[in-house]
């Protein structure tokens, strides 16, 4: 089963990101210009390994901006 | 002769080792061996300057690791270089399967890295198990980052603490201006069912309080007098931070004169801050809290599993606590400000 977008969004809250501002999320935008900031970004990748059993190298992280890449990564 | 504190800062202080940048790492639970590299980093990242003489000694690093007082994580170099660490530990809860949240650092070169994510997922790991029933996080309100960084824990905010810290406890990182707030976050993953009064006076503050907490409590009817006897109060001061935390052990009806000693004594050694933790788990609790307010102390908030059973923290100001400059993330931290506020406000009319 392919993850998606509204997986994705569905993991944010988890980790306690306000439903307000996932709600509002361009998952074609970067996600550092959309409220989701510098402690918000690592612990996203945290637990989007931990839910699909991924790993996400140092770079991977630096390179994934948008939910969409998000999904891609998780999908390739 | 120097004590062991500055005989290690003096050895941090000329090691002229490079930091490592780039480099990959690994998280594992703290090994004997990496004693040394957390003690560099504490010291890289807070100087000679940080309160706690014991992460700058690997050796005691290494001791309350073991003894379990302290379960650090951290994220290592090849090379055994520790580019972050964040911990689980004992502190001042008198359950001791309540353990503090926090510690948590990181190398500026590590900080945009996943290092402290990673760190932070394993050491969440332990949550449950262990000995570990539940952890609690205060969170400085000087900027909301740190309250951001306990999030993935399912801490929820139960209390706050206005003008908890002295600001010179902030001068490296120049952000408070003045005293700086704490908001408490719980998060008991081990319960059981569990008594607890609730006093009637602080009802509709405790329901939203406890919303969210998923705790399993039978619910007993609050004393409404105060028993005969000596109260039994444990007090443990930190003339540094300006801070008295008092717990109340037993019920008495001395409690108020203990009380209004233990006050005057503070004030004339100009500390800021009182705070009286209640237990919950027994109807004096009731009757303790009726004579606080009395005393002109204000709610604090709700801690679960700080006893064991649930405790209510009470506490008394003599700064000026400036409420609207807390820096709250959650709209649920913004609710607890309000109730905590406005029972401060009720409290003023008590205070001389």
């Amino acid at each position: 089963m392919a993850a998606t977008v509204t997986e994705m969004k569905e993991l944010m809250l988890t980790i306690g990101l306000e439903q307000e501002l996932v709600e509002g999320l361009d998952p074609a935008l970067p996600l550092s210009g959309q409220g989701v900031d510098s402690v918000d970004c690592p612990a996203f990748a945290v637990a989007l390994e931990e839910k699909y059993d991924v790993k996400l190298t140092d770079t991977d992280s630096l390179r994934i901006k948008t939910i969409n890449d998000f999904v891609d990564f998780v999908n390739r | 002769m120097p004590t062991a504190r500055q005989e290690s800062i003096a050895r941090l202080a000329t090691d002229q080792r490079p930091l490592p940048e780039g480099e990959p790492f690994t998280v594992r639970f703290l090994q004997p061996e990496d004693a040394p590299g957390v003690a560099r980093l504490f010291y890289t990242v807070y100087g000679d300057g940080y309160p706690i003489d014991t992460y700058y000694l690997p050796e005691r690093i290494t001791a309350v690791n073991a003894s379990r007082e302290v379960c650090s994580v951290v994220a290592r170099t090849e090379s055994g270089a520790v580019v972050s660490h964040i911990a689980l530990y004992r502190s001042s809860p008198s359950n001791p399967n309540l353990y503090e949240y926090g510690l948590g650092l990181t190398l500026p070169a590590y900080r945009s890295t996943l290092a402290f994510a990673r760190c932070n997922s394993l050491l969440l790991s332990l949550l449950g198990s262990d000995g570990i029933d539940g952890l609690f996080g205060e969170a400085v309100c000087n900027h909301v980052t740190t309250q951001k960084l306990m999030r993935p824990s399912g801490a929820v905010e139960t209390a706050l603490e206005p003008a908890l810290m002295p600001a010179r406890a902030y001068r490296a990182e120049q952000s408070a201006p003045g005293r700086v707030g704490c908001i408490m976050a719980f998060k008991v993953a081990r319960d059981q069912r569990r008594p607890l009064c609730i006093p009637a006076c602080y009802r509709s503050q405790l329901d939203f309080l406890m919303a969210g907490t998923m705790l399993d409590r039978q619910e007993i009817v609050p004393d409404l007098q105060l028993t005969g006897g000596a109260a039994r109060l444990e007090t443990v001061r930190f003339p540094e931070a300006g801070v008295a935390r008092c717990s109340i052990t037993a019920p008495g009806e001395d409690l108020a004169e203990q009380l209004r000693l233990l006050e005057q004594e503070l004030k004339q050694e100009a500390y800021a801050v009182l705070q009286c933790f209640v237990p919950l788990g027994a109807a004096w609790g009731g009757a303790v809290v009726e004579q606080l307010r009395r005393s002109g102390l204000f709610l604090g908030g709700f801690l679960p599993a700080w006893f064991g059973d649930d405790g209510l923290l009470m506490q008394k100001l003599w700064v000026d606590p400036d409420f609207a400059s807390l820096q709250l993330h959650s709209a649920r931290a913004k609710q607890i400000r309000e109730l905590v506020q406005a029972d401060r406000l009720r409290a003023q009319s008590f205070t001389d």
